[in-house]
């Protein structure tokens, strides 16, 4: 199939196992490793091992983290009383990057998608329930995506949560920001209509 | 509305082909299998992004090519708007343009150009199977309303899963408790579109039985919406939902909802699809497109265009007569025929029209 030598065959096709990376980029970023010193390249393969083999997940909230908690939940400034329930650890840097969300973080990894076989039983519901009877928590922010399989979780969690006597709230959908109401679709228009507030 | 001109390339049999069309009739001439369809075909897929004959577009690549490409002029009341969409066989990826920018979704297309198609498959509407008919009622819908087509997705996917729950549920692999997310959500999408469907047939089955009328003379020929949920609302449907649960979780499929919605035709009352003759079936389908150019014009503020595919020669001379009649007036229309066809009515009609003759994948 191919006149590389079976080395360069090798990386080429385990780059290409990367998302987003297909065999013409795999090609591409294979000859520019090999183009590298020896000593840059080593710091890359480094740099992987030791992220897959001291990064794990938070025991409290499942986020990414060195060690057994992550830097979130050991910070003592942030607030106990509200919990943000995100699908996936990627959701906690962009909620984080508002620095308007002084509480901390549940991930779930994943939503309910009954076509790809997951359910609550492969996310971490139990694991929130749990966190939701020892501390003291008085309100869930639901923030999973505004798409159906986010949704039918977030309603999935509302109705699990609201019988603890917990304040349970869902992230608004609406216009964006600095957008143009003219080239907003459909669907984001009539959400944001049913949501409109008083002002 | 009317369409200027259009362009195909490597569309079924043509090459290359540019056309420039007539704002009231053209006639397009020519021996079965050199490509009059084809051309209707094009047209109907700027109009709807589909085809009206396959769901497959790599049936409409030529053979032997990788990509085919459509375009067309639209004159509409103060501007026009330029139309393409193209296809490539090896990425197997449909995009849009709309004068020139690139459309997100290709669904942003629909309701630009809007048509009315009279196909000989069209006479199987009647007495076919319900699919064909709740077709009939999205693409009529989604040229009306442009939230429909995102909406009807949305509700596809939702039932997709909620079909998956079930199944799940059924196999003991996930809890009962699970379904509730999604009957919320399905709930909405449904009642929301039947809501969309009602209303739209409440004002279109007047229209309906006025033309039926004007083409037969005396049958008394009326549409109803036969709707799945009969007026639930979101409430009711949840409920209901949960008497039906047991069942739905052995069949593992959700039995109630627009995917289920009809449309009837009854003649003095009694259901056409079982008495009806092939006359009456022909009267149906003619008042059913007739009566959806004219609400759309209405609705639109603009006529559509009308596309008749060789079902000329299906019709008598009265149902002829009464298509003539459409013909004639602002509408442009696109009628093709065999060559020694239906010239006689159409030279009647007094507006300017232009022939074409199409051969072997060119058009004359």
């Amino acid at each position: 199939m191919s006149s590389f030598p079976t080395a360069i065959e090798n990386l080429i096709v385990q780059l290409a196992r990367l998302p987003g990376v297909g065999p013409k980029t795999a090609q591409r970023l294979a000859f520019h490793l090999l183009s590298l010193e020896l000593g840059s390249v080593r710091e890359l393969a480094d740099a992987i091992m030791i992220a897959k083999e001291t990064i794990g997940y938070c025991e409290q909230c499942f986020n990414l983290a060195e060690g057994n908690m992550c830097r979130i939940c050991q910070d003592q400034s942030r607030k106990g009383e509200i919990l943000c329930v995100v699908e996936d650890p990627r959701d906690i840097a962009a909620m984080e990057r508002t620095h308007d969300f002084k509480g901390l973080y549940h991930v779930l990894q994943g939503a309910i998608s009954p076509m790809e076989g997951i359910g609550p039983d492969q996310l971490r519901v139990r694991e929130l329930l749990e966190r939701l009877k020892e501390d003291g928590i008085n309100e869930v922010i639901i923030a999973t995506n505004p798409n159906i399989e986010g949704e039918a979780t977030a309603l999935y969690l509302a109705r699990l949560i609201k019988p603890l006597g917990i304040l349970v709230t869902r992230l608004a959908h609406g216009l964006p920001i600095g957008g143009d109401l003219e080239y907003a679709d459909e669907m984001t228009i009539s959400r944001a209509l049913e949501h409109r507030r008083q002002i | 509305m009317w369409i200027e001109s259009a362009i195909l390339q490597d569309f079924r049999n043509y090459t290359q082909q540019r056309v420039d069309f007539s704002p009231h009739l053209n006639l397009i001439l020519g021996d079965n299998g050199e490509g009059k369809t084809n051309l209707l075909e094009a047209l109907f897929l700027l109009s709807t992004t589909r085809s009206h004959r396959t769901n497959q577009d790599k049936d409409l690549v030529r053979f032997g090519e990788q990509f085919y490409y459509v375009g067309c002029k639209v004159n509409k009341k103060n501007h026009t708007e330029r139309i393409e969409v193209g296809y490539s066989l090896e990425r197997r990826q449909k995009i849009a343009k709309l004068s020139g920018v690139p459309l997100a979704r290709l669904s942003e297309l629909i309701g630009v150009l809007n048509v009315v198609l009279f196909s000989p498959e069209d006479l199987e509407l009647v007495k076919g199977s319900p699919g064909g008919r709740r077709r009939f009622l999205d693409i009529f819908l989604s040229q009306l309303r442009r939230g429909y087509v995102g909406e009807l997705q949305q509700y596809n996917k939702v039932m997709a899963q909620r079909n998956d729950c079930l199944r799940l549920i059924q196999s003991r692999r996930f809890a009962e408790d699970v379904l509730c997310s999604w009957d919320e959500q399905y709930a909405k999408l449904a009642v929301s579109i039947s809501n969309i469907r009602r209303q739209m047939m409440e004002d279109f089955a007047p229209q309906f039985q006025a033309f039926a009328q004007r083409i037969s003379g005396r049958e008394n020929l009326t549409v109803k919406y036969s709707e799945s949920l009969a007026g639930m609302d979101e409430i009711s449907l949840l409920r209901r939902l949960e008497t039906l649960r047991p069942g739905e979780i052995v069949r593992g499929t959700t039995s109630l909802g627009p995917h289920r919605d009809d449309i009837l035709f009854l003649i003095d009352g009694r259901q056409a699809s079982l008495y009806a003759s092939q006359g009456q079936q022909r009267t149906a389908v003619l008042a059913l497109k007739l009566a959806e150019l004219s609400y759309l014009q209405h609705a639109t503020g603009e006529a559509p265009v009308l596309l008749l595919d060789d079902v000329f020669s299906e019709l008598d001379e009265i149902r002829k007569e009464a298509l003539v009649g459409v013909i004639s007036g602002e509408v442009q229309s696109f009628v093709t025929g065999t060559r020694d066809t239906d010239l006689n009515l159409m030279q009647g009609t007094g507006n300017p029209m232009k022939r074409f003759v199409v051969e072997q994948g060119r058009v004359m």
